[in-house]
Formats: structure tokens, C-alpha cells, sequence
């Protein structure tokens, strides 16, 4: 079953599978905010991100 | 006994790209560790357990960070620390790339404001200005006349970071409406894809939104892009080609490359490659 996380912007839900990886990048199905994945201790909490930082690439 | 180091799999975002790299580690049965660059501490004396890192972050001044800690400490970088600095330097790149005979288009560096406006002259127009660091096409300019290169240089002058008092101009090549992706692992060029440009932009990073189409390497491509990534000194690399009048150019040659709409459009597994090449690397320690 997919954790189910309230967007911090709009309060949809964000469905976030089971399979996901600490440092991935999900987004709200409904406004779109990009959010990083941050596992710890086995507990899934997202955090708000910026679209792109300035010395992001490649 | 053939000793296998541990890999230390260093990243910040997690990217299609690493989990594309991720699940083929996984098919090779590797011995690697995840580990979260920003988590990571270094400590001095006494330092952490010496590995390799293959290093794998978004933020190019974690990656360069990155890299040098690890051979500081005596372990090894894929990619090389030197090469993550030149790479992530388009200025040396080229000039690299120029020392040894790469074909690059007419470019030149200038170090202030002032002698980029009487360098304009030497390009002439239209000339691509760019800041000498930074990705994804990111405050590339593409300047028409003297008039937009004196707004181009207000814009940067009021810009904080030292950094941009750099110029990079560079002779605007008449390329087809498309740029070439080659991304090269060891001594061959994998897979490379054609980018268009998208609506009336110039630029064609997929990173901006371009449309891709698989391209048949030919031995000249295939022999410029491995010459750029061996001259920086890299193991695997992203190299940008332009296809001018007078043939291929290198453009830039990226350390921490991004393949996943290289292996989407030509169907190469790319990540397997690059997990095969460190896997070989970590046999040989």
C-alpha cells in the first residue's frame, strides 16, 4: 500500500510508493510542488524543495 | 583472491538516472552502499573508511566536495576529482580540449567586464555568452549585437557571485536545429542521442525540454567524444557535440552525466555499462 502524504501547499494527497528510495523527488498530483523524499528510521516524511539550485546538473 | 572493494554510492536527489544505475548495481550483485551525501561526515584524525566513491549528486559543488575528500583520504573517485573540476569549467575544458586537438568552435575567456565587450569583435555575432560554470543551459545568452552584450554585462554585474565576472564567448555554430548527446563509458562511445531545439529557443538541453531522437555513431563521433571525455581525464562522461559546416565540435563535457533520455531513446542500457565499468574498478582497487 502506497503511504499517503498531505501536500504542504495545497492539501491533496500525495501518494508516495512503497519502493521509493530516500532522496527521490515526488511531486503533488494536484499543484504540482516538488518535494524530496526523506527516509529515516524507516519513516517517510517529504520536504519542500526549490525547483532547481543553482549549481544543479550535470 | 581477487579482493572487491565496497562502493560508496553517494548521492543527494535521487534522480531516474540513479535509479536506472541503482537497479543495474543491484544486477551485478555489487558490493555498495547507499549513502546520503547529505548526511556524510568526514572527521579528521582518523579519518572514514577509504573506498570509492562513485559520486552521483545533483549539486556540482557537493560533487567536486565530494571527490577530492575521497582521494584526500586515499580512496578513489569515479569520476576522477581533476577531472569533476575541469569538467565542471567550461573555460578549461576547452582549453584542454583545444591543447589537444579536439575540434571546438572559435571561443574566448575573459576575465572582467571590460575586455569582454572589446572581445566581442574577435566572435562576432551572433556569439553565445556563458558563464563559465553552470548546467542545463542555464544564463546561456545568445547576444546579436554590441548593444545586447552591454545589457548582458549590467545584468551581470549586479549579480553577487564572483563567478559571473567570468565570460565565456563563443562563435555561435550554425548547427541543424539539433545538438548531439554522446555519452562515452571507458573506451567507447555507448549510445548518443540527437536534441532538437524546442519552438523558437536555440538551446537544445534536454534539461530545457528538447526532443530526442536515437543517433547511428559514426567512427568520427565516436572518436572526438571518447578523445574529450580521456582528455578531462574522466571515465565515463556526457559529451555535447555540434555538427558545423567544417564538421563535429565539442561543446562541453559533462562528469555527472544524466542518461536517462539517452537509454529511453535508444534503447542501450547505459546504466549497465557505467555499473559494469565500476564494477571492474572496484576489482582492481
Amino acid at each position: 500500500m502506497p503511504t499517503k502524504i498531505a501536500c504542504q501547499v495545497c492539501g491533496a494527497d500525495i501518494n508516495v510508493p512503497d519502493d521509493v528510495l530516500d532522496g527521490e523527488l515526488v511531486s503533488c498530483p494536484s499543484c504540482g510542488q516538488k518535494y524530496q523524499v526523506v527516509i529515516q528510521n524507516g519513516l517517510i516524511q517529504l520536504k519542500l524543495i526549490k525547483v532547481e539550485e543553482e549549481d544543479w546538473g550535470e | 583472491m581477487v579482493l572487491i572493494e565496497v562502493v560508496h554510492f553517494l548521492y543527494d536527489i535521487v534522480r531516474l538516472d540513479e535509479k536506472l544505475l541503482i537497479r543495474e548495481f543491484d544486477n551485478l550483485r555489487m558490493n555498495y552502499r547507499l549513502i546520503n551525501a547529505e548526511e556524510l561526515t568526514f572527521e579528521f584524525p582518523n579519518s572514514n573508511s577509504v573506498g570509492i566513491a562513485f559520486i552521483r549528486t545533483v549539486s556540482q559543488h557537493r560533487t567536486q566536495m565530494l571527490s577530492q575528500l575521497y582521494e584526500a583520504i586515499g580512496g578513489k573517485s569515479i569520476n576522477p576529482a581533476m577531472s569533476i573540476l575541469i569538467g565542471n569549467n567550461k573555460a578549461v575544458t576547452l582549453a584542454i580540449l583545444s591543447r589537444l586537438g579536439v575540434p571546438i568552435p572559435n571561443s574566448v575567456v575573459a576575465l572582467s567586464s571590460k575586455i569582454a565587450i572589446r572581445s566581442l569583435d574577435r566572435i562576432g555575432v551572433p556569439a553565445v555568452i556563458k558563464p563559465v560554470h553552470g548546467s542545463w543551459g542555464r544564463l546561456v545568452s545568445l547576444v546579436g549585437s554590441s548593444d545586447d552584450m552591454d545589457l548582458l554585462i549590467r545584468h551581470r554585474n549586479s549579480m553577487e557571485n564572483p563567478q559571473y565576472g567570468t565570460y565565456l564567448l563563443q562563435e555561435f555554430v550554425k548547427k541543424p536545429g539539433r545538438d548531439i548527446r554522446v555519452t562515452v563509458v571507458g573506451d567507447r562511445a555507448v549510445a548518443a542521442i540527437y536534441r532538437y531545439v524546442v519552438g523558437d529557443d536555440w538551446r537544445t538541453n534536454t534539461a530545457r525540454g528538447g526532443k530526442a531522437e536515437a543517433v547511428r555513431i559514426d567512427p568520427e563521433l565516436e572518436d572526438i567524444s571518447v578523445k574529450a571525455t580521456k582528455a578531462i581525464g574522466a571515465y565515463y562522461a556526457g559529451v555535447d557535440v555540434v555538427e558545423s559546416d567544417g564538421g563535429y565540435k565539442v561543446l562541453e563535457v559533462n562528469t555527472v552525466p544524466e542518461f536517462k533520455n539517452v537509454q529511453r531513446v535508444t534503447g542501450v542500457n547505459v546504466a549497465r555499462h557505467i555499473a559494469e565499468l565500476v564494477l571492474d574498478m572496484a576489482r582492481r582497487g
